[in-house]
């Protein structure tokens, strides 16, 4: 570095090399290969995001749920809490007048209502396969598989095909002075949902590992 | 603050040397406002003055812009702080108007200006002034013109050319270094240390430390999950960008390599380069960017976003401390790798033994002796989690012993390497006084000998003092040698200290001798006719030793 450098007369370069020209040629193909699989890389990363929005979407769907589904009036018959009274019939044309947008999924809900099992008997399974089937969620696309997302038990980092899928898991409050304060297992088809429950919420994410996208009542 | 001028013995001070110290500027207080305004903040040729530091902050200022222009773009960030965006940018533009308004209050001064006919007009016009102006402007614009967010935080972005005004000299002047020179020496003398690097080797630096640091925030931010949850598109955004860069650099660095001394072959001086240590931690900070695109079906993906951290083994290029710690390493091997060899020795015993007493009483936690090793190490390492523990009394015993046993066996690496750190920093130290010696025996310290002392105090982390006290030793050395030479023989003799100082200098002389001359030649010619008595020789030959 104290090697002193006298400036040349002249700033010009000289003329390239063949070395110099393929070390440009190679600089630009890396350009491109860096900004194309920088692409594929955000193409990935916008996956993920949809897997998030599709998460948050339930999420938004089941917290309004959880705050209406104990009211005689809910008119989703197989997500509806226990203290609905079961010979109450649906106030369909009420709910229509209310908000006429969302007619359509009211329609839906009819549909769920007139087959559906005493409101003590509701289970998740039950729940979920209108949400499938005939909820305003029924559209819902996993970014990863162009499918209706999947409900796992668990995300896994060793499984990456489950990237995109939802993951619901109920989380039982433990006694007083317990070193965690809930345990968390998988919503099952089987669990009854008449009860008021604690749900967690997760997407998985490309490599399968698992994102936290709420926790709320239903 | 560097100097030009060459320093005389006498008149050695570490602060100056180091270029800590408080140079006052030499600017006359009876100058006119305006000269006296622009002497202290713009002019670039007087030291100790502001100039500096006015430009050190301002290109701050916009580096900091231009993390916030890209935070203004994250909805869930921007809308949260709203006010504080606000604030920043009021005060931003408040610093820039004042920049802006100064230089041309003092354009007249400038001397790229004050031969035109209007001075202000020539700076009004001049690229760099419009540049100013166009990173203020938008914000007074929307006073007066409703304009569109988004055109507005476009506008925004013009503030990054401010740092034209730091890259375009540095690359003027890297173009003067490298007049006539070919581009793979000019991309050498951009990559690596060389005397045609210039301020532009040292920008590419600071931009790639910039680079490592804002990676390995975005891979530590990603494990917040409310961080990620909200920016996990600009953090794939950003580390593209980023390998990117790093991939360049790599490229740069294997094609340029061959400029070096010892990586001369185009062909074997790049696969050296290539498997030198630095260039492979190159190598690992872009390559798990490509093996997640490539491979996240096969591999961890988490693993991969993590081992992204060995990014910031990147700085450790410029870093010394690094490199003492590799040779102290390398030089103190044998010695550390014999105290692994007994500790290894010591974990395998114990845990044979430990799995021995313990396994009939507790077969689940002493289950086998891979199982027994885990124990050995937390109790030899004085750690002692108290998951596992014997129970019974000759394994408790054995305990007992251990826990002694491991302090003294753990320690022994540490210490080895916590002495073999000083030894080498005394080496060190004792090579830089010796340099310093070599360069104050001519009387003087110039420029170029004091950037050497510089670097190298900077080095080994030596403070002013501690610099000041190896000048001052040395000093007195040559005072000292010098004051010997000057007296006859027998002044010499009457002084003890004197007399040992003299035959210490005598001694020194034989042993350069000793180094300097064909040794075979001298022995010849020193028996040839009895020049040298035997006993004579014998003194020569042993002092050689």
């Amino acid at each position: 570095m104290n090697e002193s450098v006298e400036p040349k007369a002249t700033l010009s370069m000289p003329a390239l090399t063949a070395g110099d020209k393929f070390f440009v040629g190679i600089m630009v193909l890396v350009l491109f290969a860096v900004t194309g699989l920088g692409m594929m890389a955000l193409q990935e990363g916008h996956k993920t995001e949809g897997g998030k929005r599709n998460a948050e979407a339930l999420a938004a769907w089941m917290t309004a749920a959880g705050a209406d589904r104990f009211n005689a009036d809910y008119a989703v018959a197989a997500c509806a809490g226990a203290n609905k009274h079961a010979s109450t019939p649906p106030v369909l044309q009420a709910s229509e007048q209310a908000d006429p947008q969302n007619s359509e999924s009211n329609n839906a809900d009819s549909a769920a209502l007139h087959t559906s099992a005493p409101a003590e008997a509701q289970t998740w399974g039950g729940c979920l396969a209108y949400l499938q089937e005939k909820s305003p969620l029924k559209d819902l696309r996993n970014p990863f598989t162009g499918q209706t997302p999947k409900y796992e038990a668990a995300c896994s980092g060793s499984d990456y095909h489950l990237a995109g899928a939802l993951v619901l898991e109920k989380l039982v409050p433990t006694p007083p002075g317990s070193s965690v304060p809930y345990i968390a297992s998988q919503l099952a088809a089987t669990d009854r949902i008449g009860e008021k429950l604690q749900l967690r919420l997760s997407v998985c994410d490309k490599g399968g590992y698992g994102i936290k996208v709420g926790e709320f009542e239903f | 603050m560097e100097t030009n001028k060459s320093i005389a013995l006498k008149d050695i001070d570490a602060r100056v040397i180091l270029g800590s110290a408080d140079i006052e500027a030499d600017i006359s207080r009876d100058l006119p406002l305006r000269k006296w305004m622009y002497a202290w903040m713009l002019d670039p040729h007087i030291p100790g003055n502001h100039q500096k530091a006015l430009e050190k902050w301002i290109g701050i200022l916009i580096v900091v812009n231009l993390f916030v222009l890209l935070f203004e773009h994250v909805p869930a960030v921007f809308d949260l702080h709203k006010e504080w965006f606000h604030a920043f940018d009021i005060l931003s533009v408040a610093v820039f108007t004042v920049e802006y308004l100064l230089r041309l209050y003092l354009a007249p001064e400038d001397e790229e200006f004050k031969a035109r006919r209007n001075a202000r007009l020539a700076y009004v016009v001049s690229p760099f002034a419009l540049i100013d102006f166009l990173a203020v402007a938008p914000f007074y614009l929307q006073a007066f013109i409703p304009v569109d967010l988004r055109v507005l935080r476009f506008l925004r972005l013009l503030r990054i050319l401010k740092l034209f005004r730091i890259v375009i000299p540095a690359y003027h002047e890297f173009l003067m270094l490298n007049a006539g020179r070919t581009l793979r020496q000019r991309i050498h003398a951009l990559v690596f240390d060389s005397p045609y690097g210039g301020k532009m080797q040292v920008i590419f630096d600071t931009f790639i430390g910039i680079c490592v640091l804002m990676s390995v925030i975005a891979v530590v931010m990603e494990s917040v999950q409310s961080v990620n949850y909200i920016l996990n598109i600009q953090f794939i955004i950003l580390d593209a960008v980023v390998v990117g860069i790093f991939t360049i650099e790599y490229c740069m660095r294997i094609y340029s390599c061959v400029e070096e001394p010892g990586f001369r072959n185009s062909i074997g001086g790049r696969i050296k380069q290539a498997q030198s240590p630095s260039t492979v931690i190159d190598l690992l900070a872009i390559l798990p960017f490509f093996l997640e695109v490539f491979l996240h079906h096969v591999l961890d993906l988490r693993f991969l976003r993590v081992f992204r951290l060995s990014r910031l083994l990147k700085l450790t290029r410029g870093n010394d401390a690094t490199q003492i710690l590799v040779k102290v390493l390398t030089r103190e091997w044998p010695v550390i790798s014999a105290a692994a060899f007994i500790m290894v020795l010591l974990v395998v015993l114990t845990a044979s033994l430990g799995y021995l007493f313990e396994h009939e009483a507790q077969p689940d936690k002493f289950e086998n002796i891979p199982t027994s090793i885990y124990w050995a190490v937390v109790t030899l390492a004085s750690v002692g989690y108290g998951d596992i523990s014997p129970v019974t009394g000759p394994g408790r015993f054995m305990t007992v012993v251990l826990a002694f046993i491991g302090i003294g066996i753990f320690a022994i690496p540490a210490a080895l390497l916590s002495s073999a750190f000083s030894d080498e920093l005394v080496k060190e130290r004792d090579a830089l006084k010796r340099n310093i010696y070599e360069i104050m025996k001519d009387g003087h310290i110039d420029p170029t000998e004091m950037a050497t002392i510089r670097n190298e105090a900077n080095r080994l982390h030596l403070s002013v003092e501690e610099v000041n006290a190896l000048l001052q030793m040395v000093h007195q050395d040559l005072a000292k040698e010098s004051e010997f030479t000057h007296l006859p023989i027998h002044k010499i003799a009457e002084k003890t200290e004197f007399a040992v100082e003299h035959y210490k200098q005598l001694l020194s002389q034989i042993r350069q001798l000793g180094l300097l001359t064909d040794a075979e030649k001298f022995e010849h010619r020193a028996l040839d006719n009895g020049r040298l008595s035997s006993q004579e020789l014998e003194i020569w030959k042993n002092l050689k030793k």
